[in-house]
């Protein structure tokens, strides 16, 4: 069983099992450091998974599908963002009402589009093929566990880089790093508090729907009713452990994928599914437990 | 002097009145969008609802039946929400109350009257015990307790699951539907108030809960200090209310409502545990108490309109084939629209017209 | 020469029912120090916001170098060169100097990176220039205040401000501190910049300023140079205890001859084709004397004629006086200075409580005596200087450590003992650690290290639950934030902590009538301004929640009172009144430990200071009258340990 934990194929599993998280979580990172606290980033994911299903149907072809998911996580992202941001609600309320309306508006529409309960699986829904990177096959043990990915993946892999970069190194990421830390400030300093809040939850909301882009064209090419499962939830949780660094929020990915990765792995063995089901979750708080363990010792009174 | 006080306050309750029926025209405004694009006419669609919700005696009973977890766990969510403690952990606290209290009531021989209370104190206990983790994981680490209930609930729903099958003995290649713990005995069970429904008891038990919680906050030195702890942390610790304890009594005391929903939904309406039964009841509780704002006794009343919603949205299905999540999708459009600051909003947009007027006097200069 | 750089025009601002700013109007020369002064709430925070674009007036204009501006937001007012360092600091804590600087004024490179090497050293050179050094790879979190306020006044000239707006900038400073920054702003006025400095104390303006304007409840009182004036004066404009005479209404047509004979006849000698406006205080006085003369009048009533004048603008009123006196007018004197009593009155009445008190002339009594009538029994002059019987320790804190909320050590191996009836102040630059030890010692935060004993019984790790039944009070800081709730009624924010350390008579009821007796008990006895106790504390404004607070913890018989920062932002006459009731209690025989920022504070009320510096306690003093604000300064700086 120790020898299943570091298989190729778990390893293999967990990148794969990575990329939607992690992109869901980069773009929760960005929402995290401009202080926007988005519990409906679930939502989000579910929502686009959706409309990627359909736009890889209507046109037979998984890029729509990206631009249908990414579309729509937008527009969640304004919804969120309008009730939020100005109608002054309170974020948390409108996060899980917004997860609550989203699990039936896809299953509502599926029905009225599809025609189906449950899930949707149409030969015309066109998944991203994997990607076989010339050199990279060549190395042994890596090779085998990052070559040949889906395409998503590796695209989850330079979004990673890409905002990592865009945070620290340039204006935008300075200004959305200022929003979180002090509005007032902010303000004094002539730069719109508001827009860039937007910009955060226009980031989230792109990265969010690439996410849930990931989940019915990542190969199974079917939607299934709540797809999401809480992943944009783990996603939130991820940012909040990295603190709303891109980099450390995608390694706290990657713990949760590979739990995730463990349970489908684990399931050939006699450990009851229902328990294995349950790894990413408690693995998920577990790692919160860990990350705030210097809390222990600080008495926060 | 004092008249032009009550005025005051009767007229931001007008307001707040207004906005409530204003959101709910919108609510029905989107619904018949929604329905006539699935194809049905919002009229029939209407119809069938009232109908299904206060048409006849076993329409009535529906509603009841609906609108009695929904009180409970709306109650739940109001012990947490007014101490400022986002407990959306209701649904897992109910799964596990739910098992524990399925389980009281087939194992145990009690008379009736020991049997029921036990069953739903077992509940409430079991409900108890799955809050105090997240609960302390919050007091000792800091762990956020929004993102943590939510992992547990669906760590809940997998292992009541796992439970159900440990218990029972079964494999894996058991039917779905065969899974489910034994029926409870006929002394673990409430009684039907309307015949042939689901209306139980447990309806008087769910305002019993409602009320006893109203009486909390108003009139007790307890019930003050969990909402100042609620309104102001760091006031309350200054004035001497030890927060640790009052902090894991607020999150148990959820829990323990959460379980004894759970336990009033086996020995009410289900009489044995099925894995997955509460489609998103404890999620019903959380936009209830959002609704009420925090109000017990609005929660009854929000809570029968929900019961309502849901009884009428079976019938509305059957007769008109119009799917019933639609009824859903508008309660969280409810939620939404009630969510609102009206007040900021209306601040906003004065402040924006005086910044259009200065630039038109500038012109003018 | 000196050029209007600024000029604002009958600026209005109104938030809700509150008149902030009502027709201001306002020019500021270049190369100039000039301040505006008032009270707290008079406007001065709401106007300077206007000026750097953060607030929009309701109506009114700016002009900026003559031309008119209509600014809708910071970044317009940064344009036009106008820069503000606010009073609550515009930093990002958790970003370092340099990314604070570069916020919003980004130098980028290629690709649109941020370019840091190239800020770094353009902000370099505006520090030297001006004589500021900062680190800038430090975070901000990491820096002491006063040199935070070096890096606001840094990024206001990196962002290419002419001129300066500094929102009373010397509140978080040393008295060394405060020269420093003096210095700094007379430099910058040397380099042309323009400096606009919003305070309310006195001295300061008086030593800074080049112009002067006076803002009180919104509207400008007066527009002066400091040598025209003197603190009196100032104080007078701001607080508004006008000189009030006994005249209705002005006439509008005024005889000049006759106005120049009675001026004459009584010794005076005003300008009569100037404007009032231009006009000096004390000659304010005397026209307004002339034109009751004018109108006849036999009796003459001046209502605290002096607070407004100079000693020598008294030494000149006392003159005309007593020449009014001798052509056979009679002048009633009203007055609360004892000391201007004596030398002028013929007959003097004292009134207590709207009671007269006593009949008497001056020759019958001195100033202790009158005090006495007036107060109604022996008045503390010199109290807190008087010596007192040193009682029994009651609270001892031997060898105290605690942490930050950051995690670094803030209060360091403190010991320090109060005794019964002491008032024991705390003095210190902000953030030396006071706070944490007050919290360490109330059990909001748990010390690492040391003991707390109370009454002989040792009260280290006890609760505040525990430390209020041991009838300990403590008034906080942070009003709005620690020391009430302001989503709740008075009643509810007036039994906390009341409902821990007495008891309902049911121990888990709330007892409705005795919570709303307490209330009113404290709203009558501090005088809190408010409708109905079940208005919502937070509709008060914050002298008022600041008394609710203080008569919430002193109304509960308590041995010892924690107070932090009593007085902070709240006006003159609730400072009074709590420094009084401070007094009050100690003289009752309660222990008092003061901890304020304010350094004034301390020495007018304790019999003892501790100064902290850096989180150990740098001196332990008598309060005598030869202490001065320089030595405990220089303690609050670790310059003499």
């Amino acid at each position: 069983m120790f020898q299943l934990l570091f298989s190729i194929s778990t390893l293999s599993a967990m990148i794969r099992l990575s990329a939607p998280i992690a992109l869901a979580a980069v773009g929760s990172a960005y929402g995290h450091k401009a202080k926007i606290f988005n519990i409906g980033l679930e939502s989000y994911v579910l929502t686009s998974a959706f409309f990627a299903t359909w736009g890889s149907y209507l046109f037979e072809n998984a890029m729509m599908g990206l631009v249908f998911g990414v579309v729509s996580g937008v527009v969640m992202s304004a919804v969120f963002g309008t009730f939020v941001l100005h109608f002054k609600s309170d974020p948390i309320v409108i996060g899980i009402a917004m997860n609550l309306s989203a699990w039936g508006f896809t299953t509502l529409l599926m029905y009225n589009i599809f025609h189906t309960r449950g899930s949707v699986m149409d030969s015309r829904i066109k998944s991203f093929s994997t990607i076989s990177i010339p050199l990279l096959d060549r190395i042994p043990f890596i090779g085998s566990i990052l070559n040949n990915q889906n395409a998503l993946v590796y695209l989850a892999f330079l979004v990673v880089v890409i905002a990592q970069i865009v945070m620290y190194k340039t204006p935008f990421g300075l200004r959305i790093r200022g929003v979180g830390s002090n509005e007032e400030a902010m303000q004094s300093a002539g730069v719109s508090v508001l827009k860039y809040k937007w910009a955060s939850l226009i980031v989230t909301g792109v990265l969010a729907g690439a996410a849930g882009t990931c989940l019915p064209l990542c190969g199974i090419s079917m939607f299934t009713e709540n797809m999401s499962a809480g992943k944009g939830f783990l996603a939130v949780s991820a940012a909040r452990i990295g603190k709303g660094d891109p980099l450390k929020s995608f390694l706290a990915c990657l713990i949760f994928a590979f739990a995730d990765a463990l349970s489908v792995g684990l399931q050939g063995f006699s450990i009851p599914s229902q328990l294995v089901l349950t790894a990413p979750y408690i693995i998920t708080v577990l790692v919160m437990c860990l990350t705030n363990l210097g809390e222990l010792r600080k008495e926060s009174v | 002097m004092k008249k032009k006080i009550n005025f005051k306050i009767s007229q931001t309750t007008r307001l707040e009145i207004l906005k409530y029926f204003v959101s709910a025209l919108l609510v029905m405004a989107i619904g018949s969008v929604i329905i006539l694009s699935q194809g049905n006419s919002p009229l029939e669609a209407l119809k069938a609802m009232i109908a299904g919700s206060v048409g006849s005696p076993s329409a009535i009973g529906t509603t009841i039946r609906w609108a009695t977890p929904s009180i409970i766990t709306g109650i739940a969510a109001v012990v947490a929400f007014k101490s400022g403690i986002w407990n959306c952990g209701i649904e897992g606290q109910m799964y596990f109350g739910a098992f524990a209290a399925a389980i009281a009531g087939s194992a145990i021989t009690l008379p009736r009257f020991l049997h029921i209370p036990v069953c739903l104190i077992i509940g409430g206990l079991a409900g108890m015990a799955f809050a105090f983790i997240p609960a302390i994981l919050k007091l000792k680490l800091n762990v956020n307790e929004l993102i943590c209930t939510l992992m547990l609930n669906y760590a809940a729903n997998l292992f009541t699951e796992y439970l159900v099958f440990k218990y029972m003995g079964f494999d894996a290649s058991e039917l779905a539907d065969a899974i489910a713990t034994p029926d409870m005995s006929q002394t673990a069970r409430l009684s039907v108030i309307i015949p042939k429904t689901s209306a139980t008891t447990a309806f008087f038990i769910a305002i019993g809960i409602a009320v006893i919680i109203y009486l909390l906050y108003r009139y007790t030195v307890k019930g003050y200090e969990l909402k100042q702890v609620g309104e102001n942390l760091r006031f309350s610790k200054y004035g001497g209310i030890n927060y640790k304890r009052t902090f894991i009594m607020i999150f148990l005391l959820s829990g323990f409502i959460s379980g004894v929903c759970g336990g009033t939904e086996m020995t009410g309406a289900f009489g044995k545990f099925r894995p997955a039964f509460a489609t998103n009841l404890g999620w019903d509780g959380v936009m209830i108490a959002s609704i009420a704002k925090n109000n017990p006794l609005a929660v009854i009343l929000i809570s029968i309109i929900w019961g309502m919603l849901k009884a009428g949205s079976f019938q509305m299905e059957r007769t008109t084939s119009t799917n019933r999540l639609v009824v859903m999708v508008l309660q969280s459009v409810f939620v939404l629209l009630v969510a609102i600051d009206y007040e900021a909003l209306f601040k906003h947009f004065k402040e924006k017209s005086q910044i259009r007027r200065l630039r038109i006097q500038k012109e003018e200069v | 020469m000196e050029d209007i750089i600024l000029e604002v025009k009958h600026i209005c601002k109104y938030f809700g029912n509150l008149t902030a700013n009502d027709d201001v109007s306002l020019r500021i020369r270049q190369g100039t120090v000039h301040s505006i002064i008032g009270e707290n709430g008079a406007g001065k925070s709401t106007l300077m916001n206007i000026i750097s674009g953060i607030y929009k007036p309701n109506s009114g204009e700016i002009y900026v170098k003559g031309n008119h501006v209509v600014f809708r937001n910071p970044n317009d007012a940064t344009k036009c060169g106008i820069g503000m360092v606010h009073q609550e600091f515009m930093l990002f804590p958790e970003l370092t100097v340099l990314e604070n600087l570069m916020m919003g004024f980004e130098t980028k490179k290629f690709g649109g990176f941020l370019n840091k090497k190239q800020a770094a050293r353009d902000i370099q050179d505006i520090a030297e220039k001006y004589g500021f050094s900062i680190p800038l790879d430090k975070k901000v979190s990491e820096l002491p205040v006063s040199l935070l306020q070096q890096v606001e006044i840094v990024k206001i000239l990196y962002k290419g401000a002419e001129i300066i707006i500094l929102d009373e900038p010397t509140s978080v400073l040393t008295p060394q501190g405060i020269e420093g920054l003096f210095q700094a702003i007379r430099y910058l006025t040397k380099q042309g910049k323009t400096v606009i400095l919003i305070t309310h104390k006195l001295k300061e303006v008086m030593e800074i300023s080049d112009y002067i304007t006076v803002l009180k409840n919104g509207v400008v009182t007066g527009n002066l140079k400091p040598e025209e004036t003197d603190e009196h004066g100032l104080a007078n404009l701001m607080v508004g205890r006008q000189v009030l005479f006994n005249t209705k209404k002005q006439e509008k047509e005024i005889a000049a001859r006759d106005i120049q004979d009675i001026a004459e006849k009584y010794g005076f000698s005003i300008p009569l084709d100037k404007k009032v406006s231009e006009l000096p205080v004390s000659l304010l006085q005397q026209v307004e004397i002339v034109k009751i003369l004018y109108k006849g009048a036999e009796i003459i009533i001046l209502d605290e004629p002096t607070s407004v004048l100079t000693p020598q603008g008294i030494e000149g009123l006392f003159q005309a006086i007593r020449y009014l006196t001798k052509q056979g007018k009679t002048v009633i004197l009203i007055t609360h200075k004892l000391k201007e009593v004596m030398e002028i009155s013929d007959y003097i009445t004292v009134l207590k409580n709207g009671v007269v008190t006593g009949n008497l002339k001056p020759e019958e009594t001195d100033e202790h005596g009158l005090a006495n009538l007036m107060v109604g029994r022996q008045v503390l002059f010199n109290t807190k200087k008087q010596e007192k019987e040193i009682a029994e320790p009651i609270l001892e804190v031997k060898d105290l450590t605690a942490l930050g909320s950051d995690g670094i050590e803030k209060v360091k191996h403190v010991s320090l003992s109060v005794r019964k009836g002491e008032i024991l102040g705390i003095a210190g630059v902000a953030g030396s650690g006071q706070g944490e030890l007050i919290e360490a010692i109330f059990g909001l935060r748990n010390p690492e290290n040391g003991t707390i004993i109370y009454k002989g019984e040792d009260i280290t790790m006890a609760s505040p639950r525990k430390k209020r039944e041991k009838k300990i009070g403590y008034v906080p800081q942070d009003r709005i934030s620690t020391g009430c709730n302001v989503h709740a009624d008075l009643i509810e924010n007036c039994i906390m902590g009341y409902h821990v350390a007495h008891k309902f008579k049911t121990p888990w009821l709330i007892n409705k009538e005795e919570a709303s007796a307490f209330t009113h008990s404290v709203v009558e006895n501090y005088q809190v301004k408010v409708q109905d106790i079940h208005n919502k504390i937070g509709e008060l404004s914050g002298g008022n929640i600041q008394k609710t607070i203080v008569g919430r913890e002193f109304s509960q018989n308590n041995d010892l009172l924690i107070i932090e920062d009593p007085t902070r932002g709240i006006d003159v006459g609730a400072i009074e009144f709590i420094w009084q009731k401070i007094i009050d209690v100690a003289q009752k025989g309660v222990s008092v430990l003061l901890v304020s920022h304010e350094l004034g504070e301390v020495m007018e009320l304790s019999d003892r200071i501790l100064v902290m510096y850096n989180g150990e306690i740098a001196a332990d003093l008598e309060n005598t009258p030869e202490l001065d604000e320089k030595t405990i300064g220089l303690y609050m700086l670790g310059g003499k340990s």
